[in-house]
């Protein structure tokens, strides 16, 4: 029996060493390729820019969904928070308010409703997905509220920028992903911060235990899922110059979770890595921008989508058994670790 | 209170319980407990399902006050209001499988809580530096890379990483529940090498086991529960297993040559 443990420690050992995002990669490339040959207009360099474009604000719900991931939570309220925070930035931009002060308080809207789902699911000790449910309603009617409906057009030509503008011809929206993706992924690997996110979804109590403050964490990454998700509505609402109270209902929270799990990012928490996520992201762009190009009826999308993400936690899931930690064990640990979230919440 | 025939010296125990006494709701989990533990040695704490164990740890480790009773802490009385107080004594418990996130890496483990900085980023040399001293401190041997995730480690090298965070903390009394449970012989032997180690670098360990095997091997002192209620302690040479089996099951021993306690606490 010691012989096999050793036998298995070795052969885990090895898939170790190798980085989850080369798979994940060479997939990704290997779609771009079919697509290349499929389509003549796929490999335009005017395609390539919008394809980026589009998967700007899926990668940035999918840069937050990524950071509430890791920590064992979910926040489905990013893709109806694009719709508020870009509605209030348009709203008040034409009150008169100066277009850069607009966006910062759009932004801090976003903000806001993350820090309502971090305190609620930490103090109030329900479980994430409910929580983010419920504020997902919440987040989608405040615009539609707000604007009885009509969308609201922008005329302050400054914010274009965000959406529209370049920077040493690369777009705006690219360049601020790249810079945020950069600051998360540095934060998730060189701070105490980092680590203790991955704690947090790898073993609340072990955790706890340790002296992490699980509050701090948990509000935290889901204040930066709701500030993420402003900015991806200032992106939305800039490229069009309208704010639409119905943006980011449609399939921007589905493509956002699917581009964060393609990536690598386990459902389960404890997993994953902005890299990964950010691949995703572009993978999923890649699709989505492919089929159209090919002609493929657009009602095909979230199916080929909503495959691709079964694919990927198929196989998350399958990894995570080979790690010696069966399916059934995970969601018991799941359940019990729910438990314990609300049981720690009035120990802490 | 010392103990007949023990080998206390004149210092004060390192942790010292008095009349411990713990309630959930109609069921009494501990009676009046009383408990030395002294500095530097291995002090096995048996008892059966339910003899109140883990209660007995879990108030030690700051996560529940008794409802009467004091806790000495080198004979001052101490109260432990979270683990954070415990933590601060210097009394570190390894829980049975709760004790390491499996998706961080042996130096991550180590050092959750309390990572070095420099320039504000986390200090990965000195925490590689100091994550291996210990282990080697520790005589732990057969871990191939520091940096290798706890998912990969074996039980008994899970215990090792678990002990060695432990240590690194400064701790002055490391509990261990059940640290050889699910364990294999080989592992189970790296175990015990482990707690004598650490106790021959003066370090205090309360072991919680339900292996008599495991309780005669390493503790220099046992102490036995009997349905919440402490019933012999003593020097380990002045128990045998028969003893042992005879006070968890029955909660006294007619052959027993140390401290009885069931009579004169029986109320």
């Amino acid at each position: 029996m010691a012989s096999s443990v050793i036998m298995n420690e070795t052969r885990r050992a090895k898939k170790f060493h190798l980085p989850d995002e080369i798979g994940i990669f060479v997939v990704l490339l290997l779609v771009a390729a079919v697509f290349c040959i499929l389509s003549s207009s796929f490999r335009t360099y005017n395609n390539m820019l919008s394809l980026l474009l589009n998967g700007a604000v899926i990668a940035f719900l999918a840069l937050g969904q990524t950071l509430v991931l890791l920590t064992g939570g979910i926040d489905l309220s990013t893709g109806s928070n694009i719709a508020m925070t870009g509605v209030l930035c348009a709203y008040l931009m034409n009150a008169g308010v100066p277009w850069i002060f607009a966006s910062l308080l759009a932004v801090g809207a976003g903000g806001l409703i993350g820090l309502f789902n971090g305190l609620v699911i930490q103090y109030g000790g329900l479980p994430p997905f409910i929580v983010t449910f419920a504020t997902m309603g919440v987040a989608s009617s405040i615009p539609l509220i707000m604007t009885g409906s009509s969308s609201i057009m922008v005329a302050d030509q400054g914010f274009s920028w965000i959406g529209q503008g370049t920077v040493f011809s690369v777009p705006v929206p690219v360049v601020l992903l790249i810079v945020f993706a950069v600051i998360v992924a540095l934060i998730l690997s060189w701070t105490r911060f980092g680590v203790q996110v991955y704690a947090v979804g790898g073993n609340r109590t072990a955790a706890r235990l340790a002296g992490v403050s699980l509050a701090k964490v948990t509000v935290s990454v889901y204040v930066m899922s709701g500030l993420f998700a402003g900015v991806a509505g200032l992106i939305d609402t800039s490229r069009l110059m309208v704010g639409f109270p119905t943006a980011g209902t449609g399939n921007e929270l589905f493509f956002s979770i699917a581009a964060a799990v393609v990536g690598g990012v386990s459902l389960f928490g404890g997993t994953g890595s902005v890299l990964g996520a950010m691949i995703g992201a572009v993978m999923i762009a890649t699709v989505s921008n492919g089929l159209n190009v090919v002609n493929v009826n657009s009602y095909w999308q979230s199916l080929v989508i909503g495959l691709i993400i079964l694919g990927a936690v198929g196989l998350d899931t399958f990894r995570r058994h080979r790690m010696g930690a069966p399916l059934p064990g995970i969601l018991r640990r799941r359940v019990r670790s729910g438990d314990r979230q609300s049981a720690h919440a009035d120990v802490v | 209170m010392n103990v007949e025939g023990d080998s206390v010296s004149n210092e004060p125990p390192l942790v010292q319980l008095r009349g411990l006494t713990k309630s959930f709701g109609a069921v009494r989990a501990l009676t009046q407990v009383d408990l030395e533990v002294p500095a530097s040695q291995v002090t096995a704490l048996a008892g059966d399902n339910g003899a109140g164990k883990s209660v007995l740890i879990k108030t030690l480790s700051g996560l529940w006050a008794p409802d009467s009773g004091e806790i000495l802490w080198q004979g001052h009385p101490v109260h432990l209001h979270s683990p954070k107080d415990a933590e601060h004594l210097g009394i570190t418990t390894i829980y049975q499988d709760l004790a390491l996130c499996d998706n961080l890496d042996i130096v991550q483990n180590m050092f959750l809580g309390h990572e070095p900085l420099r320039l504000g980023a986390l200090d990965e040399p000195t925490m590689e530096i100091a994550a291996r001293k210990t282990l080697a401190d520790l005589k732990v041997t057969t871990v191939r890379s520091i940096r290798q995730p706890v998912a990969s480690l074996s039980g008994g090298q899970r215990q090792s990483v678990a002990v060695a965070k432990a240590v690194m903390s400064k701790a002055r009394l490391v509990i261990m529940d059940e640290p050889t449970a699910a364990l294999g012989v080989a592992q189970t032997g790296m175990v015990l090498d482990l707690i004598k180690t650490l106790s021959d670098q003066g370090v205090t360990v309360l072991l919680v086991s339900h292996n008599l095997n495991d309780v005669f091997e390493v503790a220099d002192r046992i102490a036995v529960l009997h349905l919440g209620r402490m019933v012999a302690v003593g020097p380990a040479s002045s128990f045998d297993t028969q003893v042992v089996v005879d006070f968890m099951t029955t909660g006294r021993s007619t052959r027993f040559s140390g401290d009885e306690r069931a009579a004169d606490l029986q109320n």
